[in-house]
């Protein structure tokens, strides 16, 4: 894949340190430099790199200097709606803007000046919001954090109108080259933490609940970055966990009274506080989160407690931990291990949705059966059909599911985009609520019905939270209900093993379906499966106006 | 970085860990130019870098006035006060 990168001031060293960074990685692209002055014609004007190829990705690296042009503001916006309109669903990654402090200008006009650059962030924000292959580089959180003296010069700006310096733009394409990494990684999912010496300096069963310190103390300080660190990680929707070796009632009451502590019980989707070893209590979260162990990641004081996990679990990355502790105040900010560049509305409430599964867990361990477990549960399956506005979650989806995902085939933005808007396809996206909550859009199918007596679906996958409910079943049964009142005489499911999909393969089997010889094609029996004593514990609700 | 006291023998590994050639390729009367990587923003790059090792800095028309290894070194030297 090719960045082309557009910038307004001269970029080439960044341009060649970045293709550095990814090239040492390895990460599959190359870098191309559109040049000085790029950024806005370049890419609309015929024969340009970025029109000519196709999945291109767009990176705008902007310079303060742009502040200080008069019409900037109408400027961007008249670059957003071009770029909407001629170069849709390409993938963009832009800077945000920063003013430069050093241009001497009354206060009054410096006051103007920051007003306008927060206005211009905040549309770059909001369209970002409404586009989801729009990504924002936080550039001004890079200049804030090196400082404009130490990475511009303006004797380099004089003779080679470089804005950043060699030294600056050799940092700056180490910002852009996490962004881009952010991109292709998947990322992962939980943050394990030890509490003795890590959420806290001191230990609870020696120092006590008055001789800990995670407050406004030389000790207490690192502790409570950290605390704030995995708060921002939370509101991100990365899911904090406990594992320590401590008086259950003891460490909790820590977590629940202590007023210098900024976590609180409710932070954390699992709290395994007890005497077992730390990687039984973490195979035992990836049970209960229906995750996979290689989600994890742990941070603890202890080195024993890191080799155990280390070795009984290799999938989990186990954190370096600083020393001296100072190191934990920057720890998470340096950690590349949960970047991500898109943000939807299910990641801001997946620590909730997890909380829930583990009471449902719970709720299972205490049934009597597990048809009474599940009509306990409420369980309501809505199902839509896609839109485009749903875009960015399903993209989501089709790049984070794994065990659930009968064919594991990640389709690109542009090409899901195109099925949803193709009539040649029916694309469901499910929402599983009970009575513990609503999990959002966690589901989807896409239903190929170019042949209208046999209809196939070309891919079906449920996130990890929504598994084990038995609303596959019930959407099984509905396929087929619908499939028969179309008059389709056969409905198969494409399916396509990976290492991780088994939990997709059971699916097939224990639905009834009969595969064919390569074991590649599953077929329904339409009547049997309504037939079939579908789980009746699930109401299935459907409403759309394309039908 | 630290600074590095200037020497022929200095200049020359900053030259050629910068330009990515081999030492053996290094010769006296270089020029930019006279090798594919050595343009003129791998020209900036090697004056950035020789600031830096050298604690040393030109004045702006030696940053691309500078053209060849004579020039650049004798400027360093003089920068930093030794002698050639």
């Amino acid at each position: 894949m090719k960045v082309v990168v557009l910038a307004d001031k001269t970029s080439t060293m960044f341009c060649r340190e970045l293709e550095r960074l990814l090239r040492a990685a390895p990460l599959p692209f190359t870098v191309a430099d559109a040049g000085f002055d790029s950024w806005q014609r370049e890419i609309f004007s015929p024969g340009s790199t970025a029109l000519a190829e196709a999945d291109a990705i767009l990176a705008f690296v902007l310079s303060p200097r742009l502040v200080e042009r008069p019409d900037i503001d109408q400027e961007v916006a008249g670059l957003l709606q071009q770029l909407a309109q001629q170069l849709p669903a390409r993938t963009v990654l832009f800077a945000n803007f920063v003013a430069d402090p050093r241009v001497a200008a009354p206060l009054l006009r410096q006051a103007e000046s920051t007003e306008m650059v927060a206005r211009l962030n905040r549309r770059l924000l909001e369209f970002a919001l409404d586009h989801s292959w729009f990504h924002v580089v936080d550039q001004a959180g890079f200049c804030a954090l090196e400082g404009l003296r130490g990475i511009t010069d303006a004797r380099f700006e004089a003779s080679a109108q470089m804005y950043f310096s060699p030294a600056g733009q050799k940092r700056l394409a180490a910002w852009w080259y996490r962004r881009l990494r952010a991109l292709l990684a998947v990322p992962r999912k939980v943050l394990v933490t030890d509490l003795d010496n890590t959420l806290w300096h001191g230990v609870i069963g020696e120092d006590g609940f008055d001789g800990i310190e995670m407050g406004a103390t030389e000790k207490g300080w690192p502790h409570q970055r950290l605390q704030q660190a995995l708060l921002e990680l939370k509101a991100r929707g990365v899911l904090l966990a406990v594992a320590s070796k401590n008086n259950h009632d003891e460490a909790l009451r820590v977590l629940s009274e202590h007023p210098q502590c900024l976590l609180r019980p409710r932070d954390f989707a699992q709290l395994e506080i007890g005497w077992g070893a730390k990687s039984t209590a973490i195979s035992r979260m990836a049970k209960t989160l229906n995750l996979g162990r290689d989600s994890f990641v742990f941070l603890d004081d202890s080195a024993f407690e890191r080799a155990e996990v280390h070795s009984a679990l290799p999938e989990v990355l186990v954190l370096d931990f600083p020393d001296p502790a100072i190191g934990l105040a920057e720890l998470l900010s340096d950690e590349t291990a949960f970047d991500t560049l898109s943000f939807t509305r299910e990641d801001s409430q997946r620590a909730a949705s997890y909380r829930a599964e583990a009471e449902r867990a719970s709720l299972r361990s205490q049934a009597s059966s597990a048809e009474d477990f599940y009509r306990s549960l409420r369980l309501r399956l809505t199902i839509v059909r896609a839109t485009s506005t749903q875009l960015a979650r399903i993209h989501q989806l089709l790049g984070k599911t794994n065990q659930f995902n009968l064919t594991t085939e990640r389709l690109t933005q542009d090409a899901t985009r195109a099925r949803l808007s193709d009539p040649r396809w029916q694309t469901f996206a499910l929402q599983v609520a009970d009575k513990m909550g609503d999990s959002g859009l966690t589901g989807l199918a896409f239903v190929d019905t170019a042949d209208p007596t046999h209809w196939v679906v070309e891919n079906f996958l449920l996130s990890c939270r929504v598994i084990g409910r038995t609303v596959e079943h019930a959407f099984v049964e509905w396929l087929a209900a619908r499939a028969r009142a179309a008059d389709v005489h056969k409905l198969s499911f494409r399916f396509v093993p990976s290492e991780r999909n088994q939990v997709a393969r059971q699916f097939l089997e224990q639905s009834g379906l009969s595969a064919s010889a390569d074991e590649r094609d599953w077929s329904v029996d339409i009547e049997a499966a309504l037939r079939r004593l579908a789980p009746h514990f699930v109401t299935v609700n459907y409403d759309d106006d394309k039908d | 970085m630290t600074k590095t006291s200037y020497s022929p023998e200095s200049f020359k590994a900053v030259f050629v860990r910068v330009l990515n050639v081999s030492a053996a390729d290094f010769r006296d009367d270089l020029k930019i130019g006279d090798f594919e990587q050595w343009d003129s923003i791998a020209h900036l790059e090697l004056v950035a870098e020789l600031e830096a090792a050298f604690g040393v800095q030109f004045a702006t028309e030696d940053l691309l006035g500078l053209k060849s290894v004579t020039e650049l070194r004798a400027r360093v030297a003089e920068l930093s006060g030794a002698t050639t």
